[in-house]
C-alpha cells in the first residue's frame, strides 16, 4: 500500500512539525489550544497546505477528531464540489501574499454544513519566506440561518405589499367606475402599478440600494424600452446605485414623465418622437451629484398646462423635498426637457 | 372573433376585492367566470366538477400554497396563469417557467396572459 505509506510519512512529518511548534512557541500553542476561536495552522511549503495544528475549538466546530484533520489538506474541510467557487477563494487566500478573509462553508463530521468567516494570515520566517498560514474561523451558521429567515420575512412583507396594492387598485377601479372618467381611472391605476413595480424592484434587492438602470428599465419597459420593434428610447450613463427612497421617487417621476410623453409628448404620435435619457455623476467632497436629463424630441410642441397637476407636483415637489434635489422642467417646440440634479450619497458609488 | 369570448375561467384568489376586480376584468373580456375559489379544498372541488378552459391561480391561499391545484391542472391539461405578490423566484422550480403575473397587474397584462394560454403555438414560437 504505497499511498498508505506516503500518508503515514506525511503524518509523521506533520507530527514532527507540531512538536517543533510546541517547543518554539510554547505558551502560544497553549493559548491557541484554549481559546474559543477555532484556529488552524497549515504548512505553506507543502502542496495542498496540509494542516499542522488545529485547536479544540476547531475540532468541536467541525465535529471531528484531531487525528482526522492533522496532515490532511486544508481543502478537505470545505463543503461542496472540487471545483466550487469557494475552493477557488481558498486557493486565492493561500496564494495571496496579503491577509485575506472570506465566508467559507465547511463539512462537519456528521455531514452538516458550517458557515464560517475565515481569516487567512501568512506566517513568515526571519528571511521573509512564507512558512505557514494561520487560519481563524468565526462561526456564521446561526448568522446565515438568521439571514435566511430575514429573507423569507422580507419576501412575505413584499408579498403583502403587492397584495395590498392590488386591493387598493381594486377599490379604486370599483369606486371610480361610473363616477369618474375612464381616463382618470386609468391614470390612477397606472400610478398604483408604477409604485408596485418600484416596490417589487426594491423587494428583490432586499430593500437595499438598487441600480438606476433597473429603475429606468422597470418603468419604461411597458412603453417599449427593450422592445427591438420600438426604437424610441436612448439611455446613456454609467450605472449608479440609488437608496430605496430615491429609487421609489425617481420611479414615480419617470412614470409621470413617460405617461405624459405617451399622452401629449414624444410618444404620442405613432410614427415619430424619441426620448433621450442621459446622466452624469459629478464627484464632490461631501457626496456625488447626479445630473439627469430627460429630453423629448420629435413630438408635437408642448406647453405647460395652467393647472398644476399631480404629475408636475410629484416631479417638482417630491424630488426637491424628498431627495434634496433640483428639478427644471422646460417646455419647448422640440419637446419637454426635464433636468434633475440630486445628491448621491458617497457610500453608493 | 375574439379568442377570449366564451372561455370558461376559474378564479382562485383569497382576497375578495382582488377577486371582484378580476371577475369584472374577465367579464369585460367576454369570458365566463365559472367560479371563484378562495381556499384550496374549494379549488380542488371546482377543478374536479366544473368544465374549465383556464384558471387564474393565486399562489398563497390563506397561508396554503396552491401547488396541489397547479398539479391537478397540469394533469388535466388545463392552462393557468399564476397571479401572485411573490416574485417568480419564490415559485417552486418546477413551476418557475409557467405563465405568471405579479400582482397588482393591469387588465391588459391579464388579457395578454390569457390570450397566450389559448395560443400555444404562438407561445412556443
Amino acid at each position: 500500500m504505497q499511498i498508505q505509506q506516503f500518508k503515514s510519512r506525511a503524518r509523521k512529518v506533520a507530527e514532527a512539525e507540531i512538536e517543533g511548534f510546541r517547543k518554539n512557541l510554547g505558551p502560544f500553542v497553549i493559548a491557541a489550544e484554549s481559546t474559543r476561536m477555532p484556529m488552524v495552522f497549515t504548512d505553506a511549503k507543502t502542496v495542498g497546505n496540509p494542516i499542522l495544528f488545529a485547536n479544540e475549538s476547531l475540532l468541536s466546530l467541525l465535529g471531528v477528531g484531531r487525528e482526522e484533520v492533522i496532515g490532511q489538506n486544508f481543502g478537505s474541510l470545505i463543503a461542496g464540489g472540487l471545483d466550487s467557487e469557494m475552493r477557488a477563494q481558498v486557493e486565492t487566500a493561500f496564494s495571496d501574499s496579503s491577509d485575506t478573509s472570506s465566508d467559507i462553508s465547511y463539512r462537519r463530521g456528521d455531514g452538516a454544513v458550517v458557515w464560517a468567516a475565515t481569516f487567512f494570515g501568512a506566517v513568515r520566517n526571519k528571511k521573509g519566506e512564507l512558512e505557514q498560514h494561520f487560519i481563524s474561523l468565526l462561526d456564521l451558521t446561526s448568522h446565515k440561518a438568521k439571514e435566511e429567515r430575514l429573507r423569507l420575512l422580507l419576501d412575505e412583507l413584499n408579498h403583502r405589499t403587492q397584495n395590498t396594492l392590488a386591493t387598493v387598485q381594486s377599490i379604486a377601479v370599483q369606486t371610480l367606475r361610473g363616477a369618474a372618467d375612464d381616463a382618470v381611472v386609468e391614470v390612477f391605476e397606472g400610478r398604483i402599478l408604477a409604485l408596485s413595480r418600484a416596490h417589487n424592484l426594491l423587494g428583490r434587492d432586499s430593500w437595499e440600494d438598487v441600480s438606476l438602470r433597473d429603475v429606468i428599465g422597470q418603468v419604461l419597459q411597458p412603453f417599449g424600452l427593450d422592445d427591438p420593434r420600438v426604437d424610441r428610447f436612448s439611455v446613456e450613463g454609467e450605472d449608479v446605485r440609488l437608496e430605496p427612497k430615491a429609487a421609489l421617487t425617481l420611479a414615480m417621476v419617470l412614470h409621470e414623465l413617460v405617461t405624459n410623453a405617451a399622452k401629449y409628448g414624444a410618444l404620442s404620435s405613432a410614427e415619430s418622437g424619441t426620448i433621450e435619457i442621459a446622466w452624469k455623476i459629478d464627484p464632490g467632497p461631501l457626496g456625488h451629484q447626479m445630473r439627469f436629463r430627460w429630453q423629448e424630441s420629435g413630438g408635437p410642441p408642448v406647453q405647460p398646462s395652467g393647472r398644476k397637476g399631480f404629475g408636475s407636483r410629484l416631479i417638482e415637489g417630491a424630488l426637491a423635498h424628498e431627495l434634496n434635489g433640483e428639478v427644471c422642467l422646460s417646455f419647448g417646440l422640440a419637446g419637454l426637457v426635464c433636468q434633475i440634479e440630486m445628491p448621491i450619497p458617497l457610500g453608493l458609488i | 372573433m375574439d379568442t377570449l369570448s366564451g372561455r370558461r375561467v376559474l378564479i382562485v384568489e383569497d382576497e375578495p376585492m382582488v377577486a371582484w376586480m378580476l371577475h369584472d376584468m374577465l367579464a369585460n373580456f367576454g369570458c365566463v367566470v365559472v367560479g371563484s375559489a378562495d381556499r384550496l379544498e374549494e379549488g380542488q372541488a371546482m377543478i374536479q366538477e366544473l368544465a374549465i378552459d383556464a384558471v387564474a391561480l393565486d399562489l398563497n391561499l390563506r397561508g396554503q400554497m396552491s401547488y396541489p391545484l397547479a398539479d391537478m391542472l397540469v394533469a388535466r391539461a388545463i392552462p393557468f396563469v399564476f397571479t401572485t405578490g411573490y416574485p417568480r423566484t419564490r415559485l417552486l422550480e418546477a413551476y418557475r417557467a409557467y405563465p405568471y403575473l405579479l400582482k397588482p397587474y393591469h387588465r391588459s397584462a391579464m388579457r395578454e396572459a390569457l390570450l397566450a394560454l389559448f395560443t400555444p403555438t404562438a407561445k412556443a414560437a
